[in-house]
């Protein structure tokens, strides 16, 4: 029996998660992060994971349970590791994965300092992953569907001592089944899957209201020909098709975004196909030997891509079966079947 | 269950209260405004406490209007007394949230304080002139316990021909609430009474003008149907007023522990406080974190007042001091607090904040 502190979001996983642990007799202590004041929004509702009901919901599950509930401000902490770096991360062209860096800053770095503060032995999420006691590191969920290894790789190998997944080896099937027997008042809660602190899952519109400076420039065909203006380049992605406004005697992607002259570069499908990447701020829980045949997802549910890693950071990766749209500002995640070996941050496709 | 130790915050019923809120729920449930048997008992029950509570402040009965709380009662008093001769309120700067932002909302005057939280009474001198409507200053401060000099303050009210309100929420059970006030504010859920009631007392004679239209209850003055319950609770808990106050003993035996912490400041120490109160920061650590860390070892502490706790709000009053700490840890204490409770506490601090500080 341990005192663990829960991070509880106000949805049925990190409820469940609270559950299962004060199930197993240990002293659980659920917190509730404030990550940042809820904008103005069109429609509130539901699935969002930090709103002012979703405490609430943590609240009366953490009632229900018997177990003591805090909301914990640590919106300036959020938005310096996760908030401003997003934006920053548009305005040089990038498409950023906040959730990436909440993981590894807010949950597993300040969090866990604050619990270890408050005498608890580790920090407990309802996410879908596990950790290897045994060999130690990180490892995929049982259930592939709902895998979030993905988001995880910023977490520092020397804490996965003091993390714990209850899920991991849970459906979302049996998670909710579990939240319904309980009688949890998130059994049925949608599931989140916007970026929490973006209203009415607009980012485009989030970023025009945070950047003070103009980002409209030319969309260019990589022939070189003009073929029109845009309003901003934080509106594009890698492999972006749809709302280009182009017409063209062949479908056209976006190939790249230079944020130094605000040129869109689009052109294409066959262009978007690379065989290799540079990525940097890697962290390793398990490093690969650079001939080692490993593979590496470029993006949330992207595919499994067999591929080497050299040495150093940025690091090269070589693909063995080429990567569509690798988007600069993703993470790649490297895998050697169910371990997770590590990951880094997306620099260019090569 | 863990010590409590919040009782600026609220209070526990004392004895007598929930029998008497119990009774007006059940058989006296009638409308105390109907002549008919079901409504004179509850009546009775409610002039009886209009005459408990006009004795724990020492103003005649007819004076008390019930309101739904102290805030309610500030309200009243301020905005009620408004003219346009008088347009101008007056209130010091560690006043509650709800007289501080009835001020700041009508375009009132705001007088500092020192560095241990006691009004500026020169600067108050300067504030008041004949535009002034009323004086607000509270007998108490709810974070610090520091206590004002409310019979300067009335004074300089009157030399100026305005009136003088003084918030005496967190006055009775630790100082005497009978002072020399036009309009005086007292709460029932801090002295042992059920929340949701209060009353302002107001001197006979003086024109004050409803914020609630509708039936003429409390002699127009606060329209709605009156709290019976509520209003039974806070009398039977005004009556206790006086056999509660607490020694500062078991304060100074605390403070004198948690002082040989490291960094640990005590907020108004040097100034005439309440008994029952000790507000204190420690450098380098959060006061939410470090009342969670006292929560989880069985110690109901709070992190500056309960309004403003958990929201990250930076507290008005230690701000007006010119302190470097945004918030406080507040402990404050009852008549029923033991010497062991206290002890147990400084324990406890002082292995929560070594905890934090290792981390």
């Amino acid at each position: 029996m341990a005192r663990l502190v829960v991070a509880m979001s106000g949805g049925v996983d990190s409820s469940v998660a609270a559950a299962m642990l004060h199930d197993q007799g240990h002293e659980v202590i659920g917190i509730h992060m404030r990550l940042h004041d809820a904008e103005p929004s069109e429609t509130s509702r539901p699935g969002r994971c930090c709103g002012e009901q979703d405490s609430q919901d943590a609240r009366l599950v953490a009632d229900t349970l018997g177990i003591p509930f805090y909301v914990l401000d640590l919106k300036q902490a959020f938005k310096a590791a996760v908030m401003d770096p997003f934006t920053q991360e548009y305005l040089i062209g990038r498409t950023p994965i906040p959730c990436v860096a909440c993981n590894g800053v807010l949950k597993f770095d300040v969090l866990l300092k604050k619990a270890r503060a408050l005498g608890a032995e580790a920090v407990a999420t309802g996410h879908y992953a596990r950790i290897d006691r045994e060999a130690g590191g990180l490892l995929t969920a049982v259930d592939p569907s709902k895998d979030q290894s993905y988001f995880l790789f910023p977490v520092k190998a020397e804490a996965l001592d003091r993390i714990l997944f209850p899920l991991g080896g849970l459906t979302k099937a049996q998670v909710r089944a579990e939240a319904r027997r309980l009688g949890l008042v998130t059994a049925d809660k949608p599931e989140s899957q916007e970026i929490c602190f973006i209203p009415d899952d607009d980012h485009t519109a989030f970023l025009q209201r945070s950047l003070d400076v103009s980002t409209a420039g030319a969309i260019v065909h990589e022939s070189g020909e003009t073929l029109g203006q845009h309003d901003g380049y934080f509106r594009y992605t890698i492999g972006q098709r749809k709302g280009l406004g182009i017409g063209y005697s062949e479908p056209l992607y976006v190939l790249a975004i230079d944020p130094a002259t605000k040129t869109v570069t689009v052109g294409s499908d066959d262009r978007l196909h690379r065989d290799g990447l540079l990525v940097s701020g890697l962290n390793w829980f398990d490093r690969p030997a650079p001939d080692q045949i490993v593979q590496v997802r470029l993006r949330h549910r992207g595919d499994l891509l067999p591929c080497t890693v050299s040495d150093g950071d940025p690091a090269r990766v070589a693909l063995k079966r080429s990567g569509r749209a690798i988007a600069p500002g993703q993470a790649a995640v490297f895998y050697d079947g169910a371990r997770v070996l590590g990951g880094g941050w997306i620099q260019e496709a090569l | 269950m863990s010590v409590y130790l919040d009782y600026n915050s609220t209070t526990p019923p004392v004895t007598g209260v929930v029998d008497a809120v119990l009774a007006c729920l059940t058989e006296d449930f009638g409308n105390p405004s109907s002549p008919h048997a079901y409504g004179r008992r509850p009546k009775a029950v409610v002039e009886r406490a209009r005459r408990q509570v006009a004795a724990m402040c020492g103003v005649p009965a007819d004076g008390v209007i019930f309101t739904s709380g102290a805030t309610e009662a500030n309200n009243l008093a301020l905005k009620g007394v408004l003219t346009d001769a008088r347009p101008v309120l007056v209130c010091c700067a560690v006043e509650h949230p709800s007289v501080l932002n009835v001020v700041h909302a009508l375009g009132g005057r705001v007088v500092p304080v020192d560095a241990l939280g006691v009004i500026d009474l020169n600067a108050l001198e300067e504030a008041v002139d004949d535009s002034v409507a009323a004086v607000s200053v509270m007998i108490a401060n709810n974070e610090t316990g520091v206590i004002q000099p409310i019979a300067e303050c009335a004074q300089i009210a009157r030399a100026a021909g305005a009136l003088f309100h003084c918030d005496a929420t967190q006055g009775p059970g630790r100082m005497s609430v009978v002072i020399d006030a036009d309009l005086l504010t007292v709460s029932g859920h801090k002295i042992g009474g059920p929340k949701g009631t209060g009353a302002l007392t107001v001197r006979d004679g003086l024109a004050l003008r409803s914020q609630s239209l509708g039936a003429g209850h409390e002699r127009g003055f606060r329209a709605g149907t009156l709290n019976v319950p509520g209003i039974a609770g806070f009398g039977v808990a005004a009556e206790y007023t006086d056999s509660k106050r607490i020694s500062p003993a078991r304060r100074d035996a605390l403070e004198a522990r948690v002082l040989e912490i490291g960094g640990l400041v005590v907020h108004g120490r040097g100034a005439e406080r309440m008994a029952n109160t000790i507000s204190f920061s420690v450098e380098g650590l959060h006061p939410a974190e470090l009342m969670i860390g006292l929560d989880l070892e069985g110690f109901a502490v709070s992190a500056g007042a309960a309004c403003a706790s958990g929201t990250g709000q930076v507290s008005h009053v230690l701000q007006a001091m010119g302190s470097a700490h945004e918030n406080a840890i507040r402990v404050s204490m009852g008549s029923t607090t033991s010497a062991a409770d206290l002890e147990d506490l400084a324990s406890a601090i002082e292995q929560v904040v070594e905890r934090m500080r290792a981390v």
